[in-house]
């Protein structure tokens, strides 16, 4: 490692470690870097804007942030919760149920886990435990663990972050996302039916059958979402990043036009709100953009690629290494960090071993989304926990179980990627 | 001064909401266009698009996301206790004004001293109306402007630090559902 590139690491994670914001941290480190150099400092920042102005995928990122907001703050989400109760509300544990089916749904528009927790979720805590059947910690650490579901289903952030960083294809990371999600979804219904019955929660008055219909209808136009997004892709109608401005406009016309639930002035705060979250995303993007320059003019991710290489590792063994890395790093590091600055070193390597970067892109994202509910820092434990007020010991506490059918679920994957890879493959993806 | 820097703000939301709704209905148009009998598909919604999303990322983050809200690895800092909390934020303010600083007249000479940022227009935008083509160098200026105010809100939170204490952190304002903007004494 050169001088120049310690220099600016040191700075990079010792600013960062005192709390200055992840992308100022960055942007320091690289002037650091590029000034022990003897290069251009402005470097750093016409790097920035060329990229940021250069990558259009990345404009998927507002429009998607937009259309969750919107979404959260239509009474869609009322809408789908009464569906999903009359769906499973009835078995024991139901509302654990209904939890996982309302992220499996909801997690179709927003693309963001913490929109679903601090959204859908704390609604979904809230009647757990006015029903009385079950624990705060229990309601909370299920909602948490739950969402972690969003990003894996189309849309999802994180997914475009990574198709950004590896070049692999949106569309069919998206569709590779789907089997991932539901099986989530399906481990955690299980660990929950376990737990239920150990336990005895109670159960739930089952809502009718023949009232189902009319449920279900009421709310169809929330349930098409993804339909309409993914046709929007593969039909070649538009581009992903279109779609993505699709998705924002028809989350409007439901919110305003069939539900009439949003006011003029909710919807202006919407975009000031959307504005603001997609400002402090787009600068790490971009701050991460610079890092990556930097890494590549060093040669590091060729080093790595080379160190492999020569250690003769399976791919196998290869992408059960970096899964344990970044399910360590999960436990300290926000997940954006993690897929624009921690993954493009490894792309390299894949390419090398013959790994495929759509079945390893779901995996990552995956794990990055598991580290989101990871003891200590997981911010979906802070989200549940601020929201509601139910106390973070109580709520880890009860996550482990979650926590460990979700690595299951992850294991799972690596080890088959037939889950992740084979819906693309009926659509056409040759890997 | 207060009621001033609320307008200030509620401008600059304004602004940054406005330059969202731009992105989406331009995208929108795109699409319209190219599908549209008798349309033309149109060129430019793309290069509008890209040089919009740059300027609302910048500007965004110097007027409008508050210093909680950017994505931050604050576990240490965090389970500090509060006198080394005021510490390190002090310190990360100080190094990120040096940052600022030294690497200013390099910026500023790249983006507003080459003639090449002149001479290089944006492609296929024009200016409504008059029909220019706009020079390259409009699409970094508002780096330039983050870099400026970036060095102020950091005295500025130095200022505050030393005099007032420790601004709330995100989650706290959250829980505490309360509008006071410092962390209470306890």
């Amino acid at each position: 490692m050169s001088l120049e590139l310690t220099f600016g690491l040191i700075t990079l994670f010792g600013m960062a470690a005192i709390g200055t914001p992840v992308a100022y941290a960055i942007l320091v480190g690289c002037i650091v870097y590029l000034g022990v150099a003897g290069q251009d400092l402005a470097i750093a920042g016409t790097t920035m804007v060329q990229r940021l102005f250069d990558g259009f995928l990345l404009l998927a990122v507002p429009l998607f942030i937009a259309s969750a907001n919107i979404m959260n703050a239509g009474a869609i989400s009322d809408r789908l919760l009464q569906f999903c109760i009359a769906l499973v509300g009835r078995f024991r544990g139901g509302m654990g149920h209904v939890n996982v089916v309302a992220s499996l749904i909801f997690s179709g528009m927003s693309g963001s886990a913490v929109a679903d927790a601090a959204g859908i979720g704390k609604i979904i805590i809230d009647m757990m435990i006015k029903s009385g059947h079950y624990t705060r910690g229990y309601a909370a650490a299920i909602t948490a663990a739950t969402a972690t579901i969003g990003p894996i289903i189309p849309p999802s952030i994180p997914m475009v972050l990574y198709a950004l960083v590896s070049n692999a294809s949106i569309g069919n990371l998206f569709l590779a996302g789907i089997f991932p999600g539901i099986l989530m979804g399906a481990v955690l219904m299980l660990m929950n039916t376990l737990i239920s019955h150990r336990r005895g929660f109670g159960k739930e008055e089952p809502v009718p059958l023949r009232e189902l219909p009319r449920v279900t209808i009421r709310a169809t136009p929330a349930l098409l979402m993804p339909v309409i997004l993914l046709g929007c892709i593969y039909s070649g109608v538009t581009t992903p990043t279109e779609a993505a401005a699709i998705a924002a406009l028809y989350a409007l016309i439901v919110a305003i036009g069939l539900y009439r639930a949003i006011k003029f002035k909710t919807l202006y705060r919407v975009f000031v709100d959307s504005a603001r979250a997609a400002a402090s995303v787009g600068l790490v993007i971009g701050a991460s953009m610079i890092l990556t320059y930097i890494v590549v003019q060093e040669n590091v991710p060729q080093s790595i690629s080379a160190m492999f290489a020569s250690a003769d590792v399976s791919p196998l063994v290869f992408i059960l290494l970096v899964n344990l890395m970044v399910l360590l790093l999960g436990c300290i590091l926000d997940a954006t960090v993690i897929i624009l600055v921690i993954i493009p070193l490894f792309i390299p390597t894949c390419r090398e071993l013959g790994i495929d970067l759509v079945h390893f892109g779901v995996v990552i994202v995956v794990n990055s989304m598991i580290g989101l509910i990871t003891p200590p820092y997981g911010i979906l434990l802070f989200v549940t926990n601020a929201v509601t007020g139910v106390p973070l010991k109580e709520i880890i506490a009860e996550v482990w179980a979650f926590l460990a059918v979700l690595l299951g679920a992850l294991l799972l994957m690596i080890l088959i990627p037939d889950i992740v890879l084979w819906l693309p493959r009926m659509f056409g993806y040759q890997g | 001064m207060k009621i001033l820097l609320k307008w200030f703000s509620r401008g600059a939301e304004f602004i940054a909401a406005m330059a969202l709704a731009a992105i989406f209905v331009t995208f929108l148009f795109g699409i319209f266009f190219r599908y549209a009998p008798f349309l033309e598909p149109i060129g430019w919604s793309v290069v509008l698009i890209s040089l919009l999303w740059v300027w609302l990322i910048f500007f965004g983050c110097a007027f409008i996301v508050r210093e909680p809200e950017h994505v931050t690895f604050d576990i240490l800092y965090l389970s500090a206790p509060r006198n080394v909390r005021k510490v390190m934020a002090v310190i990360s303010a100080t190094l990120l004004i040096a940052a600022m600083v030294w690497s200013f007249p390099a910026v500023w000479d790249a983006v507003f001293g080459n003639r090449l940022m002149e001479l290089k227009k944006i492609p296929t935008l024009r200016v409504p109306f008059a029909g220019g083509k706009i020079a390259i160098k409009w699409l970094f200026a508002p780096f330039v402007m983050l870099m400026v105010v970036v060095t102020l809100r950091s005295l500025w939170r130095i200022a505050t630090i030393l005099r007032s204490g420790l601004p709330k952190t995100e989650l706290q304002a959250l829980k505490a559902g309360d509008a006071s903007e410092t962390e209470a004494d306890q």
